[in-house]
């Protein structure tokens, strides 16, 4: 008779709750295994000291006129199907661990899927896998980032913006994150699973539920909130802000660019907004320049990793070679005009952009620069000249002179 | 009793406790607010009227207001890794970057930023976590001209050929001739309105390498001048 003493390789382990299951990431392995509470109990239960009799004493504490032989049974298997997985070893008195057969379970609520595109940039990305866990209609909420199937079995995660259970099936609207948008209404019918975590590089992170939107406010309540209104902004960064003061924002009207988190960006939706040009979900570790921002290869030298930028203005870039482009960036969002100085360097800007909203301009290294207002009179006398913005002719000149290097 | 707080470019509110932001009334016409991580959600709540943006600070930043001559000078006396905010200019002829790397560990910056030496505004860049603004070259050892300037010939004689930065408005003299700024101007970097006469206009505009604004040609005045 063999006495085993199961060991958990908990060093490679990353446990998150789901809902009453929690989800095991094998950093090993690099896959996710779905677990109930009691195997999550046995799980922890194999630390290399207990047999498996042992942990079948400490389960059946938790159940009433349970008989003992069945729980041993039960952790048994369980366990096989642990080390089948390589969540365990079994160490053991003696070296039979041939005997352990392991089994394969084939109708797995977890669902992993690869990301193409940039509709949910940065929450996720190309290259990407979101983990899917199948839900029910009850386990749904705005703010979820659901799989979905569409018509032709394509495969599309995008966030809920709104669930409609007066129809049967209910039907749920999503939209990608980084349009303004939304997707047509599909049934519920349609939807793979709720993304719980997202596996990037290797390395997974799991998707928090989002917190309860609160439920309708008394009239005599609404009166003693004050709500504040934004408007005429170029950026609305809310990314520090709360979904309950998300909430609160009476009204948002002629902004450029607004920036949520992705523990936020579910509040967005309730929102009344107007002429909001594009929302973004960025977590708070992307930098984020306005203004018509000049970055210079002499920072290589200096930086610790490349950088993660969303510019929303002008960006330029002029100074770079594209070698210098592929390094210094990791992921680059620019909400305006681009500008670099080659046709590589532009090539090379394609290759790492998530969005250029406005195109990209290839213009001299060294040149005058006047944005905004300009005029051109006969007394020029530096060119090239970059101009950005609205570029009058005195009436001294007439006419802008052949030749000279104007960029508009 | 409830306050109204209304034009004033920078409120900073950092200090202000949750209740006392609770009690304001209405926040207008203010141009950047400041506010904690502890009272940021209770100003949220607060009504307002035309405020352009809010920064929040967090209790392990340093907070810097106005024009920064960012050197040595300036960075020996910060301790070592420290969170920099500043809203206003910031203004580089050239630091230590190794002072720098031991000093601030991470920047933010409300305003531009004016550059002459490019290795240190590479290392700034590096630890640039929050731009709003631009990033622009400008001369070494510039004058520089902050707030509104009436440039007179007497104000143009002053800077014997010397390269200019400019941030604030420039009224141009109608006694000036777009050849005086020519030759009393070797280069500016500018981002602010000018006004005057368009030829005396198109004149500041060819010695300027870099600029962000908008211009104001003054007509009556260049007919005046023009009569005289």
């Amino acid at each position: 008779m063999t006495t085993y003493y199961p060991l958990c390789a908990f060093e490679n382990l990353q446990v998150e709750e789901a809902g009453v299951e929690v989800i095991v990431f094998d950093s090993k392995t690099k896959t996710f295994h779905l677990l109930n509470t009691t195997a999550h109990s046995i799980l922890k239960a194999c630390n290399g000291q207990n047999t498996i009799t042992d942990i079948a004493a400490i389960i059946s504490n938790g159940f009433e006129a349970e008989d003992f032989d069945s729980v041993v049974a039960d952790v048994t298997e369980t366990i096989k199907s642990f080390e089948s997985k390589g969540l365990l070893w079994l160490g053991a008195d003696e070296a039979q661990l041939s005997s352990i057969e392991a089994d394969h379970p084939s109708d797995s609520p977890l669902t992993a899927i690869a990301v193409e595109g940039s509709s949910m940039f940065p929450v996720l990305i190309s290259g990407d896998k979101v983990l899917a866990k199948r839900s029910s209609l009850e386990d749904l909420k705005i703010g979820d980032i659901v799989v979905l199937s569409d018509q032709s079995h394509n495969h599309v995660a995008h966030r809920i913006i709104s669930i409609d259970t007066s129809s049967t099936p209910a039907q749920i609207t999503t939209k990608g994150d980084v349009y303004y948008a939304a997707d047509a209404p599909v049934g519920i019918d349609r939807v793979v699973g709720k993304v719980v975590a997202v596996q990037r590089e290797g390395e997974p992170r799991w998707i928090k539920d989002h917190e309860s939107s609160p439920g309708p406010r008394h009239s005599s309540e609404e009166k003693q909130i004050r709500k504040p209104s934004y408007k005429g902004l170029q950026v609305l960064d809310l990314r520090e802000v709360s979904v309950e003061s998300i909430q609160n924002i009476e009204s948002v009207d002629g902004v450029g660019v607004v920036l949520l988190s992705p523990e936020n960006a579910h509040a967005w939706s309730s929102v009344p907004a107007t002429n909001v040009k594009t929302t973004y979900t960025a977590p708070k570790e992307y930098r984020v320049y306005t203004g018509q921002p000049e970055i210079l290869p002499e920072m290589l030298e200096f930086l610790a990793a490349p950088l993660r930028l969303i510019v929303c203005g002008q960006l330029f870039l002029t100074g770079f070679d594209s070698q210098q482009i592929l390094e210094s960036f990791k992921e680059l969002i620019v909400i305006g005009q681009l500008y670099v100085s080659s046709a590589e360097a532009k090539s090379a800007v394609e290759s790492i952009a998530n969005i250029i909203d406005g195109g990209i301009s290839i213009v001299p290294d060294e040149h005058v620069r006047w944005l905004g207002e300009s005029i051109l009179g006969p007394e020029i006398q530096k060119a090239p000249i970059v101009a950005v913005g609205k570029l009058a002719v005195a009436a001294g000149l007439g006419e802008i002179p052949q030749g000279l290097a104007l960029f508009r | 009793m409830q306050t109204i707080i209304r034009d004033v470019p920078i409120l900073d509110l950092r200090e202000v406790s949750i209740d006392a932001i609770s009690m304001l009334k209405l926040v207008e016409n203010v141009k950047t607010v400041v506010v904690s991580t502890e009272n940021v959600e209770a100003f949220m709540k607060v009504p307002r009227v035309n405020q352009r943006s809010h920064i929040i600070v967090h209790p392990d930043e340093s907070l810097f207001i106005g024009q920064i001559e960012f050197n040595d000078s300036f960075l020996s006396k910060l301790p070592e890794n420290t969170k920099v905010v500043i809203l206003g200019h910031l203004l580089m002829d050239g630091f230590s970057t190794s002072l720098f790397n031991e000093r601030v560990q991470g920047l933010r910056v409300y305003g531009q930023i004016f550059y002459a030496d490019k290795r240190s505004a590479g290392a700034l860049l590096a630890r640039l976590e929050r731009l709003q603004g631009q990033l622009l070259r400008m001369q070494p050892n510039a004058v520089r001209w902050i707030g509104e300037i009436n440039l007179t010939p007497s104000k143009l004689g002053s800077l014997a050929g010397q390269p200019v930065i400019g941030i604030g408005p420039i009224n141009i003299d109608p006694g000036l001739t777009p050849e005086d700024i020519k030759s009393g101007i070797s280069s500016m970097v500018h981002i602010g309105e000018i006004s005057g006469p368009e030829e005396s206009i198109c004149a500041l505009f060819s010695v300027c390498d870099r600029r962000l604004g908008t211009y104001v040609v003054k007509a009556e005045v260049a007919e005046r001048a023009a009569v005289a």
